[in-house]
């Protein structure tokens, strides 16, 4: 009698103990008037991204890609000769969708979906090229003076996605039909049954092929030598198989079989993607950015010149960096493009493993990121650094270049790069997708010291379920945010909910200015495709209650226009893109 | 003492208990819920942004008056810019402030062998120096400079004139054997694509070294004419007058809008070829002014 007294009175005191009070508390988070007023901002911001960008040309519901912030106009290309363009490129403005279908999720009103849906029907009903392309990308918008389609790469510049990943959740829903005509041309425009070349350009004019998909999937790409080591082919006829044109088309052949229910396109993304998977360094780990190189076409008279970059002249890291010897390659180097490499692919590679069915995907992507960090990354003076390398391990740092060339000019040093906030979010999300706790260890004191290192705090051991976080943290950064909820989610610990909110609060006070979301305070742009109005959704989502699940997934935002225009000196011709020529421009650079 | 323990173990739960009561009471007011937490959009909640003050997209006309009497020896002109990237021989060009006292003049020099990258197999110059001025409502104006080429120091091809953007408007070509010639337009980025390099028409003049001539430039946007002048003894004689070509024109189309110019520059080649010349009294003026 005496003991079961004594274990009722032991049953009690824990249940008023405090601490299973606040367990208890945060099932049901209190949605604070500080949450409120984010959502205020987001909506603030859709409102006059509507109503500004709507103003201009009355005639249609196509809103510009950014908006200049003192004078309310759309951001403008200028060409050349002065021509200024202002554009619409919808592969730009996907994040703009997530956030106007997140919005309507977490405000209960439809009007904001119905937007989206608007700018998308008369975007699919009236810029879908005959052959199934759409007229957007790197090359292509729509010049919204007169509506027509504007080149930026010559006069008939070629169709380009390089991780844009469209929201084709929400394109099936406008039109079906369109959207899955797009997605079939994506890979005949761009991929050559024949060759298994790849190129990242795809022609307007290649006709629509009813049999896309329908060849027998051929040998691999890459073999190997003797030593196992992948053999890189040197014989593409100038094409590009860039990692990043290669990520779109598998996401849109997931997408496909997913949808139609045909596995065929799921096979031959798989291949695709199986190419950069067996080119990757077999000791390292680590992946590559492209999995052939290109032919010489070109002449030795115009390849002397080593400022001539074209890819006709050969590889052009072999050209530029021919010190490294034999791993010289473009698909070898592990300090640029590797966003696109070790961000905007895995993220992919983890939808298609999580919503698709491709599981292996997680092994991919966690094998490229271990090695990546275990080679590649360092901590200096308290900062996320990347060490310039090849993937084979042979660094580069503190080489300086003798000329001119694809990289950048002569006496150019290379040096540690800063590893951006984007990282956080493939590393969780492997973390996250991957099945047996000893397999997640490596990656996660990896993520832990990232996490630490960009002043978030300790996520302490492995799964998070105890951390030591920095709530009080002076971060701004949309991708900490979303890496906060979706720990959150994950482990139902209330500290990355209020290290988020945290954050959120940040992001609103460093980047809200003159009714528009920024990259900060002095930048003119506010530019649609940011995912900082995502993510606070996102946030704002999990106070709710709303499962992410239903939420619109953030999966990239590296949408751009390349092409030639109008240097900053307005007197010279450059090569360029958005992201460095129109979107780095500050208030005290308005004329 | 069994008795005792069980008091002590009630009066510390009802203590506890009292703790957790309290803890909400002291959080309460940062854990009030919103108002506005289901009605995100509603009139007293949500509070849209007065218009927004933005300022005006109106373009601020001004022009050049370039004497360079008040420019310091051998500075570079306040007002110009010389181009130059990494790929430059520190001294591959010069354009620096030289005479004295009484009369002021830019001594130029290119050695001819490098050039910005873009675009790509175009024949862009090493040579580029320049000053920008602003006629976009008036759309019409008029340029003067006077040039001269030394006999005591190399020489080669030079160009003075007109710029919109990058883009040559019209300009005077001074040939290496001092033959004069006019080039309307051109190159554009869609240079190589449809080789509308620009067009050149040979004059009947031959100048001479050590003379200054004074040349004079016209544009007009609503008579979709551009004029190049030379002017020998207050003497004015029409040296080529034609259409805008069609680089100046929006996205190179025969009826694209016409883009004027905003650039006065001076160019020399890149053909690996060093020369050197001078400028001086660089005057922009309103067309009818």
């Amino acid at each position: 009698m005496k003991k079961i007294v004594l274990g009722l009175i032991m049953l009690l005191t824990f249940i008023l103990l405090p601490g299973f009070n606040l367990q208890a508390n945060t099932h049901g988070i209190v949605y604070k008037d500080s949450d409120y007023q984010r959502l205020h901002a987001v909506i603030e911001h859709v409102e006059n991204v509507l109503k500004y960008g709507k103003a201009y040309n009355t005639e249609t519901d196509l809103i510009p890609d950014a908006i200049n912030t003192l004078t309310g106009e759309p951001a403008k290309w200028t060409f050349p000769n002065r021509a200024e363009v202002p554009y619409v490129n919808m592969a730009n403005q996907q994040n703009f969708l997530r956030t106007l279908v997140a919005l309507s999720n977490v405000t209960g009103s439809d009007k904001y979906k119905n937007e989206a849906v608007s700018i998308l029907t008369e975007f699919i009903d009236n810029y879908q090229n005959v052959n199934g392309l759409f007229h957007w990308g790197g090359h292509r918008a729509i010049n919204l003076d007169n509506l027509e389609v504007q080149s930026f790469e010559g006069p008939n510049g070629p169709h380009e996605l390089k991780n844009m990943m469209p929201y084709y959740e929400l394109m099936m829903e406008v039109n079906e039909e369109a959207t899955i005509r797009f997605m079939k041309q994506l890979w005949t425009a761009h991929f050559y049954w024949a060759t298994t070349d790849m190129n990242r350009h795809g022609s307007y004019s290649t006709a629509f092929d009813i049999n896309v998909f329908g060849q027998e999937i051929p040998n691999h790409v890459i073999e190997f030598d003797e030593d196992g080591m992948p053999i890189i082919p040197a014989d593409s006829p100038g094409l590009l198989p860039f990692v990043n044109s290669a990520t779109d088309l598998a996401y849109a052949a997931f997408t496909l079989s997913n949808h139609t229910g045909d596995p065929i396109p799921s096979d031959w993304a798989n291949y695709l993607m199986s190419q950069y998977n067996r080119a990757s360094h077999p000791v390292t780990g680590m992946t590559v950015y492209q999995y052939k190189s290109t032919a010489v076409t070109r002449s030795p008279l115009e390849c002397a010149d080593p400022a001539y970059t074209n890819s006709g002249c050969g590889d052009r890291v072999a050209r530029q960096f021919r010190d490294f010897g034999s791993i010289a390659r473009e698909s070898n180097v592990a300090w640029k493009n590797t966003q696109a490499v070790y961000v905007d692919n895995i993220l992919m590679l983890l939808e298609a493993a999580d919503k698709y069915g491709q599981s292996h995907f997680t092994d991919w992507a966690r094998q490229y990121l271990e090695g990546y960090l275990e080679y590649a990354y360092i901590r200096v003076d308290g900062r996320n650094k990347i060490i310039p390398m090849f993937i084979d391990g042979t660094v580069t740092y503190g080489y300086v270049t003798p000329e001119v060339g694809y990289f950048g000019p002569s006496n150019m040093r290379l040096d540690y790069v800063d590893m951006p906030t984007t990282y956080l979010l493939p590393i969780l999300r492997t973390i996250l997708l991957t099945e047996e706790d000893e397999d997640k260890e490596k990656l996660w004191s990896y993520f832990r010291d990232i996490v630490y290192t960009f002043g978030i705090g300790d996520i302490g051991s492995l799964g998070g379920a105890t951390p030591n976080l920095n709530i009080d943290n002076a971060i701004d950064d949309p991708f900490a945010l979303m890496a906060m909820v979706e720990l959150y989610d994950a482990t139902k610990n209330p500290q990355y909910l209020e290290a988020a909110r945290t954050i959120g609060n940040n992001i609103v006070r460093e980047k809200f200015h003159r009714g528009f979301f920024v990259q900060s305070e002095i930048m003119l742009y506010s530019r649609l495709d940011m995912p900082d109005t995502l993510a606070l959704l996102t946030l704002d989502a999990v106070i709710r209650g709303i499962p992410l699940s239903d939420m619109p997934y953030y999966l990239a935002d590296t949408g751009y226009i390349h092409g030639y225009l109008l240097s900053d000196d307005g007197v010279v011709e450059t090569r360029s893109y958005t992201q460095n020529m129109v979107y780095t421009k500050t208030i005290f650079d308005w004329e | 003492m069994k008795k005792s323990l069980w008091i002590l173990l009630l009066i510390s739960i009802l203590f506890l208990a009292a703790c957790t009561d309290s803890e909400p009471e002291v959080t309460l007011p940062t854990d009030t819920p919103s108002p506005c937490a289901l009605t995100p959009l509603a009139e007293g909640c949500y509070t849209p942004s007065d218009d927004l003050d933005f300022i005006s997209t109106t373009p601020e006309e001004y022009l050049i008056s370039e004497t360079f009497d008040d420019e310091r020896i051998n500075s570079t002109p306040r007002n110009w810019l010389l181009y130059r990237d990494q790929e430059y021989a520190v001294n591959g060009v010069i354009a620096r402030i030289q005479g004295d006292d009484d009369h002021r003049f830019v001594e130029m020099f290119s050695d001819g062998k490098k050039s910005p990258q873009f675009p790509q197999n175009a024949p862009n110059p090493t040579f580029i120096f320049t000053t920008k001025f602003n006629l976009d409502i008036d759309r019409k104006g008029v340029l003067y400079g006077d040039l001269m080429i030394p006999s005591d120091k190399p020489n080669y091809v030079v160009n003075f004139g007109l710029a919109t953007g990058s883009v040559n408007t019209i300009s005077v070509r001074i040939e290496q054997d001092m033959r004069l010639s006019v080039k309307v337009g051109g190159p554009f980025f869609y240079y190589s694509g449809t080789g509308d390099g620009g067009d050149v028409t040979v004059t009947t003049y031959t100048l001479t070294k050590d003379t200054w001539y004074r040349f004079k430039l016209t544009w007009d946007a609503s008579d979709n004419l551009v004029a190049a002048y030379i002017i020998i003894d207050d003497v004015e004689t029409l040296l080529h007058s034609a259409p805008f070509h069609i680089s100046n024109r929006f996205n190179a189309e025969p009826n694209g809008m016409i883009l004027v110019p905003n650039v006065a520059r001076v160019t020399m080649p890149r053909d690996g070829i060093p020369g050197w010349a001078y400028l001086d009294n660089v005057i922009l003026e309103r067309k009818g002014a």
